[in-house]
């Protein structure tokens, strides 16, 4: 059990970091930017990520990205007013 | 996610400031050229995190491209500044000025107020940081992202006159105006809709000096009408460093075009003059429904008791600003 719990950790950790690397990625490239930028349909927009991330090698989930993504917006919405 | 290397930043503008692990950080939105016409800069920041990529994909640096911003993209300095009591017509003057292309407004984004009250969270901050922060975000939020951009407007939030002498070391040259309205309108609209600092929650108290120990069924009016007398009271006295305007509600639309504009030294062609009147037309918060001039309907709703906590706290007040709005415009 507690090796599979430790599996389970390390590729969420992975995913993380893949995710993170991606982004960075993708905001030094304005062309890509603009691709997801045009898409503008939440699931849509996921589906986009997780594919062209996977053409450049960086491996994360769908699940992955909504997680993100709603962290985003929150730290938006929840700035302190 | 957090980047060190200066990233390009031209169509960015920073909507938040964090603390992360001490050190200070900027979250960045991305706005392209798009116009800032929305009534609240905010709302303009919430249909940009609307867009998932504009969501997902945010700068969020320290705060050295932030300081660098002025020197690597073109940028406006400040013309003029927005202070009121509030529900006194200074959304209408905001959305008056932003009808013009070539104006930059900056309705009340919530990140200046973030840093006014920056010393309150953390008492280490000093002033000296708030007003470099201000200066610097200000600057940034004011980026020339258009050909015809000329004109940088802020509008703070009401409160933010009590802060304008540490404003003032950030823009000791940029003109301002100081908005108000007969004390029993404002407290009528307040009573309606309060906004947080009219209520008497900790942080505001804190900020606004307001001493207060009040109970009973008149204790939140009575409360507005004492941060309403404080705010108009800072106002008065910083007539004595230059730069100021007053403006009465009452004196809405034109006195846009018969006093601000040439305090604030700008003029504008036929065209856009005409643009800034169609705006006046409309409900400055809800620009979707023609304007109603509302100040009988107020009237009409304000009880006695509102009546005499008004005339006890805020009169006084309201009635030095008529004469020092009479002998402005007379010098």
């Amino acid at each position: 059990v507690n090796r599979s719990w430790a599996k389970a950790a390390n590729e969420s950790d992975c995913c993380a970091e893949a995710l993170d690397r991606f982004r960075q990625l993708v905001l030094g490239d304005p062309g890509l930017l603009n691709v997801f930028r045009n898409t503008s349909e939440t699931a849509a927009f996921i589906e986009l990520v997780v594919a062209l991330g996977r053409e450049r090698g960086y491996m994360f989930t769908a699940q992955e990205v909504e997680n993100e993504l709603r962290r985003s917006r929150r730290l938006w919405i929840e700035r302190p007013l | 996610m957090t980047v060190n290397r200066a990233p390009d930043l031209t169509g960015w503008v920073p909507i938040r400031l964090y603390w992360h692990e001490d050190q200070l950080w900027v979250d960045w939105g991305y706005v392209g050229s798009r116009p800032f016409t929305a009534p609240f800069f905010d709302q303009e920041i919430d249909a940009c995190v609307a867009n998932p990529a504009n969501a997902l994909f945010r700068h969020q640096t320290s705060i050295e491209p932030l300081s660098a911003m002025r020197s690597e993209l073109p940028c406006c300095a400040p013309t003029g500044f927005v202070f009121h009591l509030s529900r006194c017509g200074s959304t209408l003057v905001s959305q008056m000025l932003a009808a013009v292309p070539e104006n930059i407004v900056l309705s009340e984004p919530s990140i200046i107020d973030w840093i006014l009250r920056a010393h309150v969270e953390r008492p280490n901050v000093t002033d000296q940081q708030r007003v470099a922060w201000l200066r610097d975000v200000i600057y940034a939020l004011g980026q020339k992202r258009s050909a015809v951009a000329r004109h940088c407007f802020v509008k703070f939030y009401a409160w933010h006159i009590l802060a304008l002498p540490l404003i003032k070391q950030a823009f000791p040259d940029v003109p301002w105006v100081f908005m108000y309205r007969d004390p029993v309108e404002v407290i009528v609209s307040q009573r309606r809709h309060p906004a947080a600092q009219m209520i008497p929650v900790s942080s505001y108290v804190r900020l606004l000096g307001v001493d207060w120990t009040g109970n009973g069924p008149l204790a939140q009016d009575e409360y507005c009408a004492r941060v309403l007398a404080r705010l108009g009271q800072a106002a008065v006295d910083q007539l004595g460093c230059g730069q100021g305007l007053l403006l009465n509600y009452n004196q809405l639309p034109s006195a846009v075009f018969s006093a601000l504009l040439g305090h604030f030294k700008v003029g504008y062609s036929t065209t856009n003059s005409e643009k800034m009147r169609a705006a006046s037309g409309f409900n400055a918060k809800d620009p979707k429904v023609p304007f109603a001039q509302d100040s009988t309907e107020k009237q009409e709703q304000a009880t006695d008791e509102l009546r005499q906590i008004a005339r006890q706290w805020v009169s006084p007040v309201y009635e030095r600003l008529e004469v020092e709005r009479e002998r402005i415009l007379t010098r």
